[in-house]
């Protein structure tokens, strides 16, 4: 396969990823508003707590892997979620209460007041929208910081002391809101640790992508380096978003509950990143080392030895799923798998199959004309409209190389018949 | 819209988009499917090979792959005059010439194929040479007249109108081979139009049968033809007579 195919194909992924993304005017809009929300939340008083409590984004924002919601689909806001930890403890403050200061604080304005959605599991949820039609769901998450003798217990369990000190728990709530509990979650740390992940490559992209973004949207920023870290995309971030995409239109119309979810996506495919420079080397690597873990269906769940140490995906011998949490080891995202004959498991591993069908083997097919109408397939017309313009314009013979034109195949006309149509009345 | 049917769907889907890859295949408000695009096609006819590209949309039916998409073309290239319906759909042969050209190949690809790329084509031949490739129908109850004319062979209006008559009341009372061929050759049934009759009734779509039945009549009927009664359906008969009824009870009697 010739070099500047897949060079061409590394370019159409990394403008789908950039379509995919949220646009800087949009991102700046979402920082305002959660900024505001944010400085009416510090300015309350809580019951038990002596300083104003820390806010910050975590999710999807935080670590830079929003997705445009699928337009056509009723979800076609952007979903911000923002913790609002209150400095007490979790021994002299029960979870309702704490669920609850926060919530009245947030009634106390009014405006907030109005834009305030039902009581969620463990958030409150404020309802934006904007000129634009797309709107934002800023669902705010009411939590108290981890008890020191629990952040030494993850220490001592191998999360790294910079990643376990700023863990947090959040309320938690039952299906009626009658019992809360506390879900120890610790966000700050898992962002931490998803940053230091792609440190490295995104130190040497930083200066010419911020300077690429102050130049297209200079109305936005007074000078390059205001340019928000969180704009600047590196190939592990790209991967994502373009897998929770495909997810999005792959498991669209299918039941809710067995679509992989966000955070084993985004937690695999940091454990895996290896630095690589490109979105197609990046995604190439994890579908293929996810696909290799589907031997874990055979009798005895053997697995690679070479796989094994990356302790990404394990059975253990009661035939349970694990994918832990690496900032909060106790957490098992795949905690649900094997319910109903491993239900979630297998349409995860569909899903695997059906990304390296159609984004890693159609590379293989050596047939560029193909490779747009694949990727509107699996990513959504739209967006792939959208970062490649020009393509649509002209046709779909574009994309080859340099010159050759590919022409449809020829039709021999047997037996026609005759066009015959109605008058306008 | 059923598992089975959903596959199937994106199976043709494939198969149109491996040599149709600008064609994309969508899921429209109502639950129903619908393939838009740019159709990018080459064709030859009697040694003259054209190409063009054209922006079209498919409309696939609840019951696809029996009965035909719906095509229309978006790109305003093709007039309001050039063979549509209500300025809009396509109409690529008559309503029972889709249905036979489709019936040997139900799929996007068939129909695409088999259909649309001829019309196009057509269409493309009319504006470079003046003329058209493979002939026209005249529109409206005219061009299915001479649709039927075309297909079985004879120049008689109620010859045609004899033996539609025959296929939209074979519910009512089948048609012996040994009896004379309504046509009025004087040769029996099964030795003349039959098979033609026989073609058209495997197609299993009546109401269109019926409806063209209806223009043939009405054609014949605006010529001050007169019409003998082996030519009248039944069918028409009671269809008339239902909607009659209908008409009767929904307003009141009138004072004169």
């Amino acid at each position: 396969m010739p070099n500047n195919f897949k060079d061409q194909y590394n370019e159409n992924l990394t403008r789908i990823g950039d379509a995919l993304d949220i646009s800087p005017s949009k991102y700046q809009q979402a920082v305002e508003r959660y900024t505001s929300v944010g400085n009416w939340l510090k300015t309350g008083t809580y019951k038990g707590c002596s300083v104003q409590p820390r806010i910050y984004p975590q999710g999807s924002f935080r670590l830079g892997t929003v997705v445009r919601p699928l337009a056509e689909k009723k979800e076609s806001d952007y979903d911000i979620d923002l913790v609002c930890e209150l400095q007490t403890n979790k021994t002299s403050t029960a979870p309702g209460t704490v669920k609850m200061m926060v919530g009245t604080r947030l009634r106390e304005n009014d405006v907030y007041r109005k834009m305030l959605d039902d009581e969620g599991r463990r958030c409150w949820t404020l309802q934006y929208s904007e000129q634009d039609g797309v709107g934002f769901h800023l669902d705010i998450l009411p939590s108290v910081p981890e008890e020191k003798s629990v952040i030494w217990e993850l220490i001592d369990s191998g999360v790294p002391m910079d990643f376990a000190d700023k863990a947090a728990i959040i309320t938690d709530g039952n299906a009626d809101r009658t019992v809360y509990g506390w879900s120890p979650s610790n966000p700050e740390g898992y962002a931490r640790w998803f940053d230091q992940k792609k440190q490295p490559i995104f130190e040497r992209i930083a200066s010419a992508a911020k300077r690429k973004i102050f130049e297209s949207n200079s109305e936005l920023f007074g000078k390059i380096d205001a340019v928000p870290d969180a704009l600047v995309k590196t190939p592990l971030q790209m991967a994502i978003q373009i897998l929770k995409r495909h997810r999005d239109i792959a498991c669209s119309g299918r039941d809710w509950n067995i679509r992989p979810i966000s955070m084993i996506i985004t937690t695999i495919s940091a454990l895996l990143y290896n630095n690589e420079p490109d979105v197609y080397s990046t995604l190439k690597n994890i579908i293929e080392k996810l696909d290799a873990h589907s031997s874990l269906f055979s009798p005895g769940y053997p697995l690679h030895e070479s796989l094994t140490p990356l302790h990404l995906i394990q059975r253990d011998t009661e035939g349970i799923w694990h994918i832990s949490n690496p900032v909060n080891p106790k957490e098992n995202f795949a905690d649900k798998w094997h319910e109903n004959d491993n239900q979630k498991a297998r349409a995860f591993f569909q899903w695997v199959l059906q990304v390296r069908k159609d984004l890693i083997d159609i590379l293989d097919m050596a047939d560029s004309s193909r490779i747009l109408g694949a990727l509107s397939r699996s990513l959504g017309e739209g967006i792939v409209r959208k970062a490649m313009p020009e393509v649509f314009a002209t046709g779909p013979t574009i994309l080859v190389g340099s010159g050759t034109v590919k022409r449809p195949p020829t039709v021999e006309i047997k037996n026609p018949g005759k066009p015959w149509g109605k008058p306008i009345e | 819209m059923n598992k089975e049917q959903l596959e199937l769907i994106q199976g043709h889907y494939n198969d149109l988009a491996r040599r149709y890859p600008g064609l994309l295949l969508r899921e429209e408000p109502d639950g129903l499917w619908s393939v838009k695009g740019l159709l990018e096609f080459n064709a030859t006819f009697d040694g003259v090979e054209l190409g063009d590209r054209f922006k079209i949309e498919l409309y696939l039916s609840s019951d696809y792959p029996d009965s035909p998409p719906i095509a229309l073309e978006v790109g305003s290239r093709i007039p309001k005059d050039f063979h549509k319906i209500q300025g809009e759909m396509l109409c690529l042969e008559t309503p029972m010439g889709v249905r036979m050209k489709y019936a040997k190949n139900k799929s996007l690809l068939g129909f695409v194929t088999d259909l649309l790329i001829p019309y196009l084509y057509s269409f493309v031949y009319l504006n470079k040479f003046g003329h058209m490739p493979y002939g026209e129908f005249s529109h409206g109850d005219e061009g299915i007249c001479e649709s039927y004319r075309e297909y079985f062979g004879i120049n008689n209006r109620i010859s045609v109108l004899g033996l539609l008559r025959v296929l939209v009341d074979s519910k009512y009372r089948k048609y012996r081979g040994r009896s004379p061929c309504p046509c009025g050759s004087g040769k029996r049934f099964q030795n003349c139009h039959a098979n033609k009759v026989i073609q058209l009734k495997a197609l299993q779509c009546h109401d269109v049968l019926l409806s063209e039945y209806e223009a043939v009549l009405r054609y014949a009927l605006t010529k001050g033809q007169r019409i003998p009664k082996h030519c009248l359906s039944e069918v028409l008969r009671d269809e008339l007579q239902r909607g009659r009824e209908a008409v009767g009870r929904a307003s009141p009697p009138s004072r004169s």
